[in-house]
């Protein structure tokens, strides 16, 4: 709990406007939906300032508002400065986007491309860590809406994880894509216009010199630029973001759904303009100790530092600001996991021959289905945000090399993908068991790198990039 | 010499190393610290009885007190930033005082993260190199 909290009617009231409005307008967008890529896809013609929009508020999520503070609190200035490479993760998928786009311009999701391009010994390598990562983030969201209501209001965890759970769902099955890139763009101007707002208060009311006075005195790592632990951890997030984007549904059904020549342009202004934000956002937990601040666990520092700066009506805000946040992610989150689950299990896997209406009934189903796994999860609350968001790091990081390779390099074949993907992600994991969090993802990328080189050198075949398209028509 | 003789010598040796290390930190006063930490951050959790006390302080190896914070009922604490050292965390209210935890912290080697940092920041060129080597000769 903060000094300044909600009361509990305040913040239902808030929760039952928020939900009226966000399901209301996502009917409202999705009423002309009438088939499988009018749902999924937006009819796959956004347009560049929509593009823009949705990918820069999908990364700005329980990452930049919650967990960006909470590497800074835990890892000083590098894990501020870390948490901004995330952009990378968007930059470098700029020209990824591009040629996604001309190599499967019917294509679905990602799955797609890695079942085509590479066989099924790839493809379940890549759904299973797809899968895991989806329910990872999916369950660090719920989390975040749980944690933020407990710490801002008198509501506990589990209403606050519940009723961001209800609204995501609620709009995303009724308005579909649309709805997501639609919502996505009014959140985006939310959140922006909020964390400038919060980091301005932070400095006029704390100002720099108390801060590194106080930081000097009583957390001197934070701002020691050779803190061993924060420099193992820099180039972990730099790949942890890289493999987030490259490998998700997420950002590969919005590059199928970006008119022609708009992904490339999209991605990197997105990426561009997402950059200074985790430095904003990270920048108030250093004013912690300031404020005489000590957050019960590292991931409520950011929210407990607003609503200490703002006071009640800062309460509020925040409020806000952190619910756009993380509604813009899960929604498109739902929605491309159902996407990936739809087409990639359900059409391939059990009924090859269903239509679109079919198709387009279980893309719903499994949306509440999503909703109701991902809070039965959340509800066991077993790790904080970083920790749960960096274990799918040593997953979603060995899937860079065989993304890379298999859009770029005709000669990796499908078992030496796979066995990247697995060799990758084992050893992610034994660093994450054996060091720790921030080596995750640097391990699995490494290990996966050196499987695709071996996989290359022995390779006799070239795979002809037509049989994409043949496969794809077929 | 026969199993069961050569278990009581085995057992013997290692009674004689626990005496000789546990005679040793008795010896210097030093009692083992209740944590330790590799990145200068460590989680305590509360417990009913420290309700009634005020502030929680934090003093280093030579007693001096170093950061305090006030106490919340019923929140734990995260604490961060924290150097090379030996902590001694405690509540104190009125004219009470409780140590609730000796804290070590022995960050990982410099020499090991810059390793880590140097192979991340190789990979990361590669990657850029395969990427833009890629994207050329397919344009």
């Amino acid at each position: 709990m903060t000094d300044f909290v909600l009361s509990g009617n305040y913040a239902i009231g808030i929760l039952i406007a928020f939900g009226i409005v966000w399901v209301a307008w996502g009917w409202y967008l999705g009423r002309n939906n009438r088939t499988i890529e009018d749902y999924a896809l937006a009819g796959r013609n956004v347009g560049f300032a929509m593009a823009t929009a949705t990918a820069m508020a999908t990364w700005i999520t329980s990452n930049t508002t919650l967990v960006a503070p909470q590497l800074t609190y835990q890892f000083g200035v590098w894990g501020m400065l870390g948490y901004s490479m995330a952009a990378l993760g968007l930059l470098l998928f700029a020209p990824l986007a591009e040629r996604i786009k001309t190599l499967l311009p019917e294509g679905f999701t990602s799955g797609d491309f890695i079942y085509t391009r590479y066989g099924r010994f790839a493809w379940g390598a890549f759904i299973i860590i797809s899968l895991c990562y989806a329910l990872g983030w999916l369950v660090s969201l719920g989390m975040a809406g749980g944690l933020l209501l407990s710490s801002l209001s008198e509501l506990d965890y589990m209403t606050g994880m519940t009723a961001i759970l209800i609204i995501c769902v609620g709009y995303t099955l009724l308005g579909g894509l649309k709805a997501v890139i639609a919502t996505d763009f009014v959140q985006s101007v939310v959140i922006i216009s909020g964390v400038v707002i919060v980091a301005w208060v932070c400095i006029d009311k704390v100002g720099f010199s108390t801060m590194h006075t106080t930081l000097t005195t009583q957390q001197p790592e934070l701002l020691n630029l050779l803190f061993p632990a924060a420099v193992m951890f820099f180039f972990n997030n730099i790949f942890f973001g890289i493999g987030e984007i490259f490998h998700s549904n997420v950002w590969w059904s919005r590059a199928f759904a970006f008119g022609k020549g708009i992904g490339k342009k999209s991605y990197l202004a997105a990426g561009l303009l997402w950059l200074p934000i985790p430095i904003v956002t990270g920048f108030i937990a250093l004013a912690a100790s300031s404020l005489n601040l000590i957050p019960p666990s590292a991931d409520m520092v950011g929210p407990m530092v607003a609503a200490k700066l703002l006071g009640s009506i800062g309460a509020v805000f925040i409020f806000i600001i952190v619910f756009s946040a993380l509604a813009s992610s899960m929604d498109s989150l739902l929605a491309a996991t159902s996407d990936l689950l739809t087409q990639d299990i359900y059409k391939k896997l059990l009924r090859p021959n269903a239509g679109s209406d079919q198709l387009l009934r279980m893309n719903r189903y499994i949306v509440i289905g999503l909703g109701v796994g991902t809070w039965c999860v959340a509800a066991f609350k077993l790790a904080t945000l970083g920790a749960l968001l960096n274990f799918t790091g040593a997953f979603v990081a060995s899937t860079i090399w065989p993304i890379v390779y298999g859009l770029f390099r005709p000669k990796l074949n499908g078992t030496w993908a796979g066995i990247a993907m697995v060799a990758g992600t084992s050893a992610g994991l034994i660093g994450y068991f054996v060091v720790g969090f921030y080596v995750a993802a640097l391990l699995s990328c490494g290990v996966s790198l050196v499987c695709c080189r071996i996989g290359i050198w022995r390779s006799t075949e070239e795979y002809q990039w037509r049989e994409l398209k043949e496969e794809e028509q077929s | 010499m026969t199993w069961g003789n050569r278990w009581r010598l085995a057992s013997l040796a290692v009674l004689i190393c626990y005496c000789f290390v546990s005679g040793k930190v008795m010896a210097d006063g030093v009692e083992p610290p209740d944590a330790i930490s590799k990145d200068g951050t460590v989680n305590l959790d509360w417990q009913s009885d420290y309700a009634g006390y005020e502030q929680l302080v934090i003093r280093n190896a030579s007693g001096e007190r170093f950061a305090a914070y006030p106490v919340v009922e019923g929140q734990s604490w995260s604490l961060s930033g924290l150097s090379d050292g030996t902590y001694h965390i405690e509540l104190s209210g009125g004219n009470e005082t409780k140590t609730i935890s000796t804290l070590q912290v022995d960050h990982y080697s410099l020499r090991s993260a810059l390793s880590l940092f140097g192979a991340g920041l190789l990979l990361f060129g590669y990657l850029i190199f395969t990427l833009k080597r890629g994207t050329a000769s397919h344009d």
